[in-house]
């Protein structure tokens, strides 16, 4: 194992050095490490290179000069091989630092400290004295999360098993175009190619692994996607409610306006979704009333009709 | 990107170990070992083997030259490699998703910084295929969290601002922090809350901001009781994600569930914002507590 990572770290400095391609057969005459009948060193060559490549590391082929009956040369260039952030401030590099820092869950940290062992090697102290004191954690990254940003990284479709509304886990297919962590969850967002549409999966929901399916490079991100589209806008409908003072602070931190009032306050909020709006009026009982709209009122008023049914 | 084999690991550790070392002239094996996550002996074997490594030649001029029996190691001859790697795709991605969240919480203080953290993703960006759609939002605040780690190592009190959702409240409490922890999916802080004189543990995404305060007398044994729990029986009329999502006691095939609330008034809020899917059958209280409170909404309406 150690004579060929020992092969491996040489071709790779040779490689690098070289000012141009290098060819077959001068590797296997100056690079220590190919031995054995020119069929094994071809066969080691290959193995090699696809070492490199799983690294991260680019070989570049070329030299093929069409007036001459040269061979095919390899180098690698020292510009495609390093760390390629310019000119980076000790204040930017604390901030890439504590950036990587935030994935501390067992699912990322190989990912997240061989991050910030290169920031290291860097050769630059950190400066945090322009930042306030800050201990950024990105909680809930799990395996499956790790499994999405890879097929995010690689335009690779996924597929998992993902509670519906009723409780029934189905096999659904996305191929992802973001990620969001909001209110202590995360979201996959992409393309659901079953229904043909863009969906959102809350990770926690996902039933076992995420797989991926098929290749790398198997779709195209759409330009016009973007994820801020989600947010509130003037398409989305807007319920009023009646808040009394001091009671309500999860639909205050959501209204767009609240007018006070001695006896109620009045508030608008963003229906997002319907289902989880009526939960929530319901949750706060007697303390929250829905002016508007229709379905809203009438959905909140079946089911208290209900719970006093059932309950009587 | 797929986890690497150990033998590709290891070639990665020889790489990465050049740049760090030209960086770190006379770090001692052992903070060597740990910053590479590994013993002192796979850390020597290592070194042992980039002594044989070099520029095609391999003579003393060409090898990479290393010297660490002392247990300090100093590298030299070595220019070739001294450049760290580029970071790799998820790399990259995660550091952009970091930027992300540190981004959110300074933008509403440091607008230069904002745009420093800018200028990174828009470089990092570039090394992506595929430019991904990211918005990232911290369950607690980076700042809140530093607050608290801070008081739990010193063993120094805070004061948070906390919203129940149980009681619909917000309301400050002083609290000696002994820990954070993680309990599916989201994360408490657990101390001993003076208010209550009891330990309390708040979920730490309800925490609505942190400040520190005065020393006080650290609780010594905080031997009082736990939060009291409140067992309460229902009827599962429809197993909804909804339902095993707030009540994860229940599972798709219950009929019946015997649940365990935090409070009287967290297990009739929860029972109410389920709209009938659920109905509370013992104790009795609670049945007719529940009742009141729906019947009292409803004279809303009326």
């Amino acid at each position: 194992m150690s004579r060929k990572n020992e092969r491996l770290v040489n071709l790779t400095i040779a490689l690098l050095a070289t000012k141009r391609y290098l060819t077959k057969n001068e590797i296997f005459r100056n690079i220590e490490g190919y031995e054995g009948s020119a069929e094994s060193k071809e066969r080691m060559f290959e193995r090699d290179k696809d070492d490199l490549r799983k690294l991260g590391i680019r070989i570049e082929v070329g030299g093929l000069d069409p007036l001459f009956d040269d061979e095919a040369g390899y180098r690698i260039r020292p510009e495609s091989y390093a760390l390629s952030l310019r000119d980076l401030t000790p204040t930017q590099v604390t901030l890439l630092s504590l950036a990587a820092q935030a994935w501390q869950d067992a699912a990322f940290t190989d990912l997240s400290q061989q991050a910030l062992r290169k920031l290291n090697s860097i050769g630059l102290d950190t400066d945090s004295s322009q930042l306030p004191v800050m201990a950024p954690k990105l909680v809930g990254a799990d395996e499956n999360l790790r499994s999405a940003l890879d097929a995010l990284t690689s335009l690779t479709t996924i597929e998992f098993d993902y509670l519906n509304i009723q409780g029934v886990a189905l096999n659904r297919r996305l191929q992802v175009y973001g990620v969001q962590s909001r209110k202590s969850h995360w979201y996959l967002i992409g393309l659901d190619t079953e229904k043909d549409a863009i969906r959102n999966f809350r990770l926690d929901r996902i039933q076992g692994f995420v797989t991926a399916t098929g290749k790398a490079q198997s779709y195209v991100m759409p330009s016009s996607f973007e994820i801020s589209e989600l947010e509130p806008d003037i398409e989305t409908p807007l319920a009023v409610l009646q808040v009394r003072p001091g009671s309500g602070y999860q639909f205050r931190r959501m209204a767009t306006t609240i007018e006070t009032a001695d006896d109620w306050d009045l508030l608008e909020v963003p229906i997002f979704d319907l289902d989880y709006i009526t939960s929530l009026v319901l949750w706060h009982g007697q303390d929250v009333i829905v002016s508007s709209p229709l379905t809203l009122r009438t959905a909140v008023i079946s089911a208290l009709e209900e719970l006093v049914k059932i309950h009587g | 990107m797929a986890k690497q084999d150990t033998g590709l690991a290891r070639t990665a550790r020889l790489l990465d170990l050049v740049p760090y070392l030209t960086t770190h002239q006379g770090i001692a094996i052992s903070e060597l070992a740990k910053t590479f996550n590994t013993t002192i002996k796979e850390i020597t074997d290592d070194l042992n083997t980039l002594w044989m490594c070099g520029l095609p030649g391999y003579t003393p001029l060409e090898l990479i030259d290393l010297e660490f029996e002392s247990g300090f190691v100093s590298i030299r001859n070595a220019e070739t490699l001294a450049a760290p790697r580029a970071l790799d795709r998820a790399e990259v991605l995660s550091i952009y998703m970091g930027l992300d969240l540190l981004s959110a919480e300074l933008s509403n203080t440091d607008t230069s910084l904002v745009n420093e953290i800018t200028n990174l993703q828009d470089q990092l960006r570039t090394q992506l295929i595929s430019a991904p759609q990211v918005q990232i939002e911290a369950s607690l605040n980076s700042e809140f969290r530093a607050l608290i780690l801070r008081a739990i190592r010193r063993r120094g009190w805070i004061e948070i601002t906390y919203h129940s959702v149980a009681n619909d409240q917000v309301s400050k409490r002083q609290v000696a922090p002994y820990e954070l922890s993680q309990s599916g999916t989201h994360e408490y802080l657990q101390g001993y809350c003076d208010n209550a004189k009891a330990i309390r543990n708040f979920r730490a995404d309800r925490i609505v901001r942190v400040t520190e305060i005065d020393d006080q007398v650290w609780p010594n044994s905080p031997v009082t009781a736990n939060e009291s729990s409140i067992k309460f029986e229902v009827k599962v009329h429809s197993a909804s994600r909804q339902v095993l999502e707030l009540l994860p006691q229940i599972s798709v095939s219950s009929k019946t569930a015997s649940i365990e609330g935090f409070s009287a008034s967290w297990i009739s809020r929860a029972v109410l914002s389920l709209a009938g899917q659920i109905e509370a059958t013992e104790p009795i209280q609670i049945r007719s507590a529940v009742h009141a409170r729906a019947k009292a909404a409803l004279e809303n309406y009326h």
